[in-house]
């Protein structure tokens, strides 16, 4: 029996479960340990107020237990369906992982060149990724890009007085 | 009173320095509120040294109109590109964003505007007539209440999320967690703050939505296979709704209206609570409640009457006692004391002039924001919608970085909404719903804050069963969580029978 | 658009007719606010920098830098070139952050400029609690130590400490109930959650008039402008001063002349009857005193609040 493409949809969502899952299990984890070994008066008695240490520790307890339900719902249906006939490659995120690098560029090269320098060529780069599968000439859209970057800028700098 | 405001609102629209006042504010908020991380707070501030020289009259109808007509823009970009620019807009995207990729973006647009204008005149009717017997009751509102009123809206919010309730209760609890990030306000002790100085004063919440919403969106779209239809269609469709569907719409703007005065009237409430109230009520009431989110005019239409009948729900507590229902009515009570005005219980005695002002101001700000954005507003935001995808998603991206530092001018704002942006890329690959995350961070500062303000006067929890109001709205909220599953229950009993 | 506007009229401004024919200051001044706009310390700070770019001729530009609580934007100030061309507003709660934060900037790191006012702590009761007097209040709290609930500020913000003074000098003990900002706290003292509050009397003077509060005293050594019949807690047989205060600073290293020509400038803008005027109207006590006075003040300040802030158990990052 060949899977069919609502099987995969099924399957897809099994992964989801064990990939979420095993996020809010190490989420949960992490941020325990953090809590925990936070020193000074974090973990005081505060008389009648029940203290800022409760809320963290109940809520790292829901992401926990609802980490384990998700962990275990795709652990269970890991048997129940078939592995995929066109599994999702995470090689197709990289437009969405070199977007998030040229944004993070920014607060570096404001540094460096200034922010409307900065602006104009983060734009460019990110007009230039958006458009990589379009007909229109790149270097084109580099330029436009820029030069939106740049009005943007002047619209903040200027227009709203944000010290940039 | 009412023959004096009467006159008051046609000698406003006869004086050209007013008028022009007036209009000069409804474009700046509309230019302004339309960007995102440009809050109204913020739009007023930028406006307020050009106040100094003025006399009072103008300056606050200047104030006002800058206040109506961004509340209103706040809308545009939640519709067009998925970034809310206010936490009152977060749940205008949810339904506005997806009207728009229909191709009905101008359709959207002109129901949020319908909607905010009906919402502004039943705040504002509200804010003439019962001003003094809504502020009344908006003092008894204790920590308590407060506290209930906030864990009524989770509720709601849990109840109106859709998708898997595991993941909700995963997300929802992230959320929270956000919230509890940087100093504690009850103690002053800091929490997850790991080490850095920025993060002390917590994680602000627009740089949070504008990452959560607006970045996660084009780090979606950029990863979209080649052949696949244009997000957001060129053509935005029809501008004005038909009258008939218009007609149908009607209760839910009402009970959006009304529940937007009275949250906005509670000092410090905000428009978030307000918002997610008046969606999940309508929600609740639907026949159809699975067609939220799936973009239906009704879902914009509530929580755009409800956003701002907030602007005449936060001006009675300042107009009655002098307080600032939130931090754009604490501009305005600036502009007044930087005139030599003190706001105060004495008000409507000492200066009925001064309340003849506000109020004809505001509906003047009312009407002319209903004039300049149905005119002009619309048929220019429209165009955007023009520009190509590449250019679009590019200057989304730097807009996103740009509105998320100028909340604060922060540095730390812009990896907020960076990281945020990955976050809810994440969730949206993962098919985690991201409501439960945004409004967990947004309400679960002040329900903690409350609960524990409660603990501290009242000594036990006991006092939640003593007061009517949270003993309503502790029992309403726990009804809608346990409830369904209850009646799920009882359903599985009966069936073998 | 407007901003250049302003800024070439005021540059010009500057050619025509400036009363400095010195190259300092040659362009805008940037103000730092470390609290958002609106609130009090963006008012006063914008009603001092309008006058002072009238005084100095060139334009004095507001940016607020809000966030952790001010920190960020005292950062913002302690880190800037030191060339007298950025300055910003101070107030009791920097002073206090020194010792109540992981990495806070420390007063060596910045230059005191002018001190710009006191803004005094009061003792208000809502008119449904029995104390008429502050006699009256004192008797019931120690009476009943940790029960009376006041509404003040997070710990380590200027209605906290100024409760925590009292409490201190007066040997209290209050419930004290924390509210996020002066309004908040006002609207619980009216809604009667909290029975007192130690908040500045301009918050509470409308609703004493309207007899819905009644301000028992004043944490000051005079008397308030603006609640001329309010006596203060010396008067009363108790040695409370206490409250928030402002002064301008800049980061630490300006050149001295340059400093000078700032400090002087804004003793007299603070000084000009037309300025103490409209910050009077507007509820803020003007004391111009120039860089020694006001660094002197805010030593004194320092003094007094640490022990207070030991006893409460606040101080992580001991002097």
């Amino acid at each position: 029996m060949s899977p069919t493409p609502s099987d995969d949809a099924a399957r897809r969502e099994v992964v989801n479960d064990l990939v979420s899952g095993g996020l809010c299990l190490a989420v949960s984890l992490g941020l325990a340990w953090v809590h925990f070994a936070q020193a000074g008066r974090l973990h005081d008695n505060f008389g009648r107020d029940p203290g800022p240490a409760l809320l963290p520790q109940v809520l790292l307890l829901c992401l926990g237990l609802a980490g384990l339900g998700l962990s275990a719902r795709g652990l269970l249906g890991l048997r129940r369906t078939a592995a995929m006939a066109a599994p999702g490659s995470v090689r197709s995120l990289w437009p969405a992982l070199a977007a998030v690098l040229l944004m993070a560029a920014f607060i570096p090269l404001r540094g460096l060149t200034g922010a409307a320098a900065a602006l104009a060529v983060i734009g460019a780069a990110l007009a230039v990724l958006a458009g990589r599968t379009d007909t229109a000439r790149w270097p084109v859209t580099a330029l436009m890009g820029g030069a939106a970057g740049l009005a943007l800028y002047a619209l903040f700098h200027f227009g709203l007085s944000v010290p940039l | 009173m009412t023959s004096d405001l009467l006159a008051t609102i046609l000698s406003d629209l006869v004086s050209p320095t007013l008028l022009g006042l007036a209009l000069l504010g409804t474009v700046l908020g509309l230019v302004f509120g339309a960007l995102p991380g440009v809050s109204s707070t913020m739009a007023l501030a930028v406006m307020l040294p050009f106040t100094y020289g003025m006399e009072t009259a103008p300056a606050m109808v200047m104030m006002l109109a800058v206040f109506f007509s961004s509340v209103y823009a706040g809308s545009v970009s939640a519709i067009l590109l998925n970034i809310p620019g206010t936490p009152g807009a977060m749940i205008t995207l949810l339904d506005g964003h997806a009207m728009a990729r229909k191709g009905r973006a101008a359709e959207a647009m002109s129901y949020a505007l319908i909607a905010s204008i009906f919402g502004g005149v039943v705040g504002w009717i509200l804010l003439v007539l019962l001003a003094p017997t809504i502020a009344h009751y908006a003092l008894q509102f204790g920590s308590p209440e407060y506290a209930a009123v906030v864990l009524f809206g989770l509720a709601l919010v849990a109840y109106a999320s859709s998708g898997d309730t595991l993941r909700g209760l995963a997300a929802g609890a992230m959320g929270l967690l956000v919230g509890v990030v940087g100093r504690d306000q009850v103690t002053d002790v800091p929490r997850f703050t790991f080490g850095t100085a920025d993060l002390q004063g917590g994680i602000d919440i627009i740089p949070l939505a504008i990452g959560l919403f607006g970045i996660a969106e084009v780090l979606s779209l950029l990863c979209r296979s080649k052949d696949a239809a244009d997000p957001v269609p060129e053509s935005a469709g029809r501008t004005w709704p038909r009258l008939r569907d218009l007609v149908g719409e009607f209760p839910t703007a009402l009970r959006g209206s009304v529940i937007g005065t009275f949250v906005g009237a509670i000092p410090a409430a905000g428009s978030a609570v307000a918002v997610a109230l008046a969606y999940a009520f309508e929600k609740r009431l639907s026949r159809t409640p699975d067609d939220f989110g799936t973009g239906i005019p009704r879902g914009v239409v509530a929580p755009e009457a409800a956003n701002n009948a907030c602007v005449g729900g936060a001006l009675i507590p300042m107009m009655t006692l002098g307080i600032p229902g939130d931090s754009i009515t604490a501009v305005l009570i600036g502009v007044l004391l930087l005139h030599g005005l003190r706001p105060g219980p004495g008000l409507f005695e000492n200066q009925p002039d001064l309340i003849l002002t506000i109020y004809g101001g505001l509906f003047l700000a009312i009407l002319l924001t209903a004039i300049v954005a149905g005119a002009i507003g619309i048929p220019v935001y429209r165009r955007i919608l023009a520009i190509p995808q590449r250019l679009l998603m590019s200057a989304v991206l730097i807009l996103c970085i740009l509105g998320a530092y100028s909340v604060r001018n922060a540095v730390i704002d812009i990896w907020v909404a960076i990281f945020f942006g990955a976050v809810g890329f994440a969730f949206i690959r993962l098919n985690i719903p991201v409501l439960p995350l945004a409004f967990g961070a947004v309400l679960g500062p002040l329900l903690e804050e409350n609960l524990r303000r409660t603990l501290l006067i009242h000594k036990d929890v006991g006092v939640f069963f003593e007061r009517p109001v949270s003993l309503l709205l502790v029992s309403v909220s726990l009804a809608i969580l346990v409830l369904p599953t209850v009646i799920g229950l009882l359903a599985k009993l009966r069936r073998p029978d | 658009m407007k901003l250049k506007f302003m800024m070439a009229a005021a540059a010009f401004s500057a050619i025509a007719g400036s009363a400095l024919a010195e190259d300092f200051p040659a362009g805008p001044i940037t103000w730092v606010v470390n609290w958002p706009a609106g609130g009090g310390q963006d008012t006063t700070s914008r009603l001092v920098a309008e006058r002072l770019s009238d005084v100095l001729g060139v334009p004095v530009v507001v940016e607020n830098y809000a966030g952790a609580g001010g920190l960020t934007g005292m950062r913002e100030l302690a880190g800037a070139d030191p060339d007298g061309y950025t300055i910003g507003m101070l107030g009791a709660s920097s002073i206090i952050q020194q010792y109540t934060t992981d990495e806070p900037v420390k007063m060596d790191e910045l230059e005191v400029l002018s001190f710009f006012g006191p803004d005094p702590g009061a003792l208000t009761v809502g008119a449904g609690t029995p104390y008429q007097t502050l006699d009256d209040y004192v008797t019931a709290v120690k009476e009943a130590p940790g029960d009376v609930p006041n509404g003040n500020d997070p710990p380590g913000g200027a209605s906290y400490i100024s409760a925590s003074f009292m409490e201190a000098l007066l040997g209290l003990e209050l419930n004290k109930v924390p509210y996020p900002g002066y309004a908040p706290t006002v609207t619980a003292l009216l809604g009667g959650e909290v029975e007192s509050a130690t908040v500045p009397i301009p918050q509470v003077l409308e609703h004493a008039k309207a007899g819905d509060v009644r301000i028992l005293g004043v944490m000051a050594a005079g008397r308030h402008f603006l609640a001329p019949d309010v006596p203060t807690f010396a008067e009363q047989g108790y040695d409370v001063v206490a409250g928030d205060f402002r002064a301008v600073v800049g980061p630490a290293g300006i050149p001295a002349d340059r400093a000078k020509v700032l400090s002087d400038a804004l003793v007299e803008v603070l000084s000009s009857d037309a300025f103490v005027t409209a910050a009077n109207a507007a509820g803020y006590m003007i004391e111009p005193l120039g860089p020694e006075e006001a660094a002197a003040r805010i030593a004194a300040f320092d003094e007094q609040v640490y022990p207070v802030l030991e006893g409460a158990g606040l101080v992580t990052n001991p002097k």
